[in-house]
C-alpha cells in the first residue's frame, strides 16, 4: 500500500452514467477528478449489462418484425427454436465498444484520472483503492460522489443459477433463444425484455402482485403495452403471487402461484428490484450509514448527512434511469462547486424501451387533476398520423396534458416505436413554459410522427372552445 | 506457475525420430486420425441444431446405441443433474432434459467412453477424463460469476484437452508400427506441445460452435486469441483450477492460483478468487458422481 495518499479535489466512485456525467462537469470547471471504477471498462451496468445490451436487442427484434410488417409479409421472417441470442446482437460487441471509446475519450479529453478498483472509506475524505491485483492506493479528495450503480436483487427463495433461473445480468449470456420465458415483475426491465423476448417468438409469462405492468406510468399507455405483449401470444398474469419457483432439475423451470396454478418454462427472469451497491464502501469509516432499504440516504442537493459527499445514479434508489442519473451527477457537482443547477428534475423524461416503447416528461393526467385541480387531455393516434400509416406504427398514442384551462402544457405521455425521441419535442415546450397552441402555430416536416403533436393540441383547442361555448353568457 | 507449454513444430528429442517424423507429418499435413464421434453422437448434434427436430425423433435416435442409451439413462438420474422423481424411460429423460442437454450428455458419454479410450493406457485416460471434468466445472462456476453462458462453459472445460488422448492413441499406434517400445515421457512432453492445435482440429471437425474450438486452441495462451479471447482466459483458469484440485501431474499451489495471470483480465477480486476456491468439494462431488 502506498502511505501518501494522492490528492484529488473531487473523487468518484462508480464509472456508469452518474459518475461519468459529475466527472466531466466537475473537470470542465477546473476541477481535479479521480474517476474509480472497479471493472475494466468504464460505462457500469448500462454499457456492459442492461441499457445497450437489451437495446441492441431490441433493435434487431424491431428490425426484424418491422420488415414483416412493412414489407406486408411479402417475405416471412420466422426464427427457429435454436436461434442463438448471440447472433441477434451480432453489433453488440462495436456498440459497445464504440460507446466506451466515445466516454473514455471524453474523459480524457476533460484530464479525468481513472484508477481500476474497489474504492472504500478509510474516513470522511479519504478513500482506499484496492486493485484486482490486491495492490492498494489511497486518496485525499474535498468532495467525495458515491456513484456505485446497483445490481439485480435475488430474493432468498428464488434460486437464481444463471443458467435456467436468470437475472437482468445474465438474461443475455443465454445461448439459444428459449421457447418460453417467466418474467418475475413489472418494472421496466421485465417489461422490456418481456415485450422483446415475446416479439423474437418467445411465450412470455410475466407475473406481478399489482395490477398492471410499469404501475407508476399513465395507465392509458400501459394498456396499450399488455395489448401488444398479448398481441403476440403472451400474457401478463396480474395479482399473481408467486410462492415457490424451482428448476425442475431437467428441462425445465416451474413457478407455482399462491392459487395453485404452475407455469412452466424453459427459462426464468427474475426482476423483483436491485439492490444499491453500498457494501464493499466501508460506510462507517465515512460517518454514514445505509437506509433500512439499503440504499444511500441524500438530500434535495443530493448530500448524504456527510456533506461532502454526495451520492448519485442507482445507489440513492428511484427513478434509475440513465438520463436521470446522468443529471444527478451534473447537479451534485453543481452544488459542490457553488454553480446553478439548471433545470428542475421534474423535466427528465422517462424512456422505457419496451416494444412498444413508452416516454413520458412533465406530469400524467393524475398528477396534473391533483395539483392543478383539473386537466384537460388531447390525444393523437399514430393511426391518424400519415407517417403512422407509411411506416405501419399504427398503435402508437400521444398525450398532451394541460391545465384545467385548457392551455398550459403540463406534461407529454407517448407509446409507440420513436417515443423516447418524439417526447423530447414536448420536453422542449415545457422546459420553455409554452402553451399547447404552439404546435398549432408552427409547422411540423410533413409526414413525420411529430404531426401528432399538432392533432392532440388541436383536441386540446377543441375541447376548450366547447368548455367556452357551454358556459352561460356573462350578465350584463 | 509452471511454464505453459510453448507451442513449437519439433518434438521432444528423446522421441524415436522415426516416430517424431511421422507424426509431424501426420499433423501438419491434416492426415491425423482423428476419432470421429460415435455415428449417434454425432448425430445427436447434429439434431440438437435443427430448428425443425423433434424429441421423439431424438429418443428414437439415442435408442439406437444401446451403450449410449444406458449412459444417458444413468446420468439423467445422477445427482449431477439430480432429477426430482427418478426418470424411468428416454422418451421422459430426453423430452425433461431438453436437446441441448442430451448434447451435452451424449459429448460427455462419447469423450469418457470412445475418445478417452486408449488400451493399455487407461489410468492415463481416466486421470485426463476426471481434469476435463474437473475443468468444466471450474468453468462453469468462472462463467456464473462473471455472467456468461454457463453452457458454453462447461462445453470449454470438458474439451479443453480433447487433443492429449488423441495424441496419445496416435503415438501408441506408430510405435507399434515402428517396433518400438513406447515412451511415454517422450510422449506426455509432445502432448503437452500440441494438444490444444490437435484439440481444435478435432471439435472443429465435430462441427461444435466455431468459438469452441479457438478457445481450445488458444487456452494457454488467451491474449492469441482474436474470438474467443475471454473463454480462452476461462479455460485457463478453469485448466489450473482443476489441476489444483485434482493434484495431477501439473502441481499448482493455492497461492498460484492465488496469483494467477487471468485474475487480472478476467477482473476476478479476492474475494471472488475464494468463492471458487470454496467449490472445490462440489467439483469432487460431481466428478465421482460420472467418473
Amino acid at each position: 500500500m502506498s502511505s501518501d495518499p494522492h490528492l484529488f479535489d473531487i473523487a468518484i466512485i462508480g464509472g456508469g452514467p452518474a459518475g461519468h456525467g459529475a466527472a466531466l462537469h466537475a473537470a470542465r470547471n477546473g476541477q481535479r477528478v479521480l474517476l474509480i471504477e472497479r471493472e475494466t471498462s468504464i460505462g457500469g451496468a448500462c454499457v456492459t449489462r442492461g441499457t445497450i445490451p437489451s437495446k441492441t436487442l431490441r433493435e434487431t427484434a424491431l428490425a426484424l418484425t418491422g420488415f414483416r410488417r412493412k414489407s406486408a409479409n411479402l417475405c416471412p421472417v420466422a426464427m427457429g427454436e435454436e436461434t442463438q441470442v448471440a447472433s441477434l446482437m451480432t453489433r453488440l460487441e462495436q456498440v459497445v465498444t464504440a460507446h466506451q471509446s466515445s466516454m473514455a475519450a471524453q474523459l480524457a479529453r476533460a484530464e479525468v484520472t481513472r484508477w481500476h478498483g474497489r474504492a472504500s472509506f478509510k474516513d470522511p475524505h479519504t478513500l482506499a483503492v484496492a486493485g484486482v491485483d490486491r495492490n492498494i492506493r489511497l486518496v485525499h479528495a474535498r468532495f467525495v460522489i458515491v456513484a456505485t450503480g446497483s445490481r439485480p436483487r435475488t430474493p432468498p427463495e428464488i434460486p437464481i443459477d444463471h443458467t435456467h433461473l436468470l437475472d437482468s445480468d445474465s438474461i443475455l449470456s443465454m445461448t439459444y433463444l428459449p421457447s418460453s420465458l417467466t418474467v418475475l415483475g413489472a418494472g421496466v426491465i421485465a417489461c422490456e425484455y418481456a415485450s422483446i423476448f415475446a416479439e423474437l417468438g418467445t411465450k412470455v409469462t410475466m407475473i406481478d402482485r399489482g395490477e398492471r405492468p410499469l404501475s407508476f406510468l399513465d395507465p392509458e399507455l400501459t394498456t396499450c403495452f399488455t395489448d401488444a405483449l398479448t398481441a403476440t401470444g403472451s400474457r401478463f398474469l396480474a395479482k399473481a403471487v408467486t410462492t415457490k419457483v424451482e428448476w425442475d432439475g431437467l428441462g425445465e423451470v416451474v413457478t407455482t402461484l399462491a392459487d395453485g396454478q404452475e407455469i412452466r418454462s424453459e427459462k426464468l427472469l427474475c426482476t423483483l428490484g436491485r439492490l444499491a451497491n453500498i457494501e464493499d464502501l466501508n460506510l462507517a469509516a465515512a460517518g454514514l450509514t445505509a437506509t433500512n432499504r439499503g440504499l444511500l440516504a441524500v438530500d434535495a442537493d443530493l448530500r448524504t448527512s456527510i456533506h461532502h459527499i454526495y451520492g448519485v445514479g442507482d445507489v440513492i434508489g428511484p427513478p434509475s434511469l440513465a438520463s436521470a442519473s446522468m443529471d444527478q451527477g451534473r447537479r451534485a457537482v453543481c452544488h459542490a462547486l457553488g454553480l446553478p443547477t439548471g433545470v428542475s428534475p421534474e423535466m427528465i423524461p422517462m424512456g422505457i424501451y419496451a416494444i412498444p416503447e413508452l416516454s413520458s416528461v412533465g406530469l400524467s393526467e393524475a398528477q396534473a387533476r391533483e395539483r392543478h385541480g383539473g386537466a384537460v387531455v388531447g390525444r393523437a393516434h399514430f393511426s391518424d398520423v400519415a407517417r403512422g400509416q407509411i411506416a405501419a406504427i399504427q398503435d402508437g398514442l400521444l398525450k398532451l396534458v394541460t391545465d384545467a384551462s385548457g392551455k398550459k402544457l403540463l406534461g407529454v405521455q407517448v407509446v409507440g416505436e420513436g417515443a423516447a425521441e418524439l417526447v423530447g419535442i414536448g420536453q422542449m415546450a415545457l422546459i420553455a413554459g409554452m402553451d399547447v397552441d404552439v404546435f398549432i402555430a408552427n409547422t411540423f416536416n410533413f409526414p413525420t410522427l411529430a404531426e401528432a403533436y399538432r392533432l392532440a393540441a388541436m383536441d386540446v383547442v377543441f375541447q376548450r372552445e366547447m368548455s367556452a361555448s357551454a358556459k352561460p353568457p356573462v350578465a350584463g | 506457475m509452471p511454464p505453459a507449454p510453448t507451442p513449437s513444430t519439433l518434438a521432444p528429442p528423446t522421441l524415436s525420430p522415426l516416430v517424431r517424423k511421422k507424426l509431424e507429418e501426420r499433423i501438419t499435413g491434416g492426415q491425423l486420425e482423428l476419432p470421429v464421434l460415435p455415428e449417434v453422437a454425432s448425430q445427436v448434434v447434429t439434431l440438437s441444431s435443427d430448428p425443425n427436430a423433434d424429441m421423439r425423433k431424438m429418443a428414437s435416435l439415442v435408442q439406437r446405441d444401446q451403450a449410449m442409451a444406458g449412459h444417458l439413462m444413468r446420468l439423467a438420474n445422477s445427482p449431477f443433474y439430480a432429477p426430482k422423481t427418478p426418470l424411468v424411460s428416454l422418451d421422459q429423460v430426453v423430452s425433461r432434459m431438453g436437446m441441448k442437454k442430451v448434447r451435452e450428455i451424449a459429448l460427455v458419454i462419447s469423450c469418457q467412453s470412445k475418445v478417452f479410450a486408449v488400451p493399455g493406457h487407461e489410468a492415463t485416460v481416466k486421470k485426463l477424463f476426471r481434469h476435463s471434468l474437473a475443468a468444466a466445472a471450474f468453468a462453469q462456476e468462472i462463467a456464473r460469476s462473471r455472467r456468461w453462458n454457463v453452457e458454453e462453459a462447461f462445453l470449454c472445460g470438458l474439451l479443453h484437452d480433447v487433443g492429449r488422448p488423441v495424441l496419445l492413441q496416435e503415438l501408441v499406434d506408430l510405435h507399434a508400427e515402428a517396433n518400438l517400445p513406447f515412451q511415454a515421457e517422450a510422449a506426455a512432453e509432445l502432448m503437452s506441445l500440441r494438444h490444444a492445435e490437435v484439440g481444435s482440429t478435432l471439435v472443429n471437425g465435430w462441427s461444435l460452435p466455431a468459438r469452441l474450438g479457438e478457445t481450445i486452441l488458444h487456452h494457454h495462451f488467451p491474449s492469441r486469441s482474436t474470438t474467443a479471447a475471454q473463454t480462452a482466459m476461462m479455460t485457463n483458469l478453469a485448466d489450473d483450477l482443476a489441476h489444483l484440485l485434482l493434484e495431477d501431474d501439473r502441481t499448482v499451489t493455492e497461492a498460484q492460483i492465488r496469483e494467477h495471470p487471468m485474475l487480472v483480465p478476467l477482473n476476478l477480486y479476492p474475494d471472488e478468487m475464494e468463492a471458487l476456491l470454496e467449490k472445490r468439494s462440489m467439483v469432487l462431488g460431481m466428478i465421482g458422481s460420472i467418473a
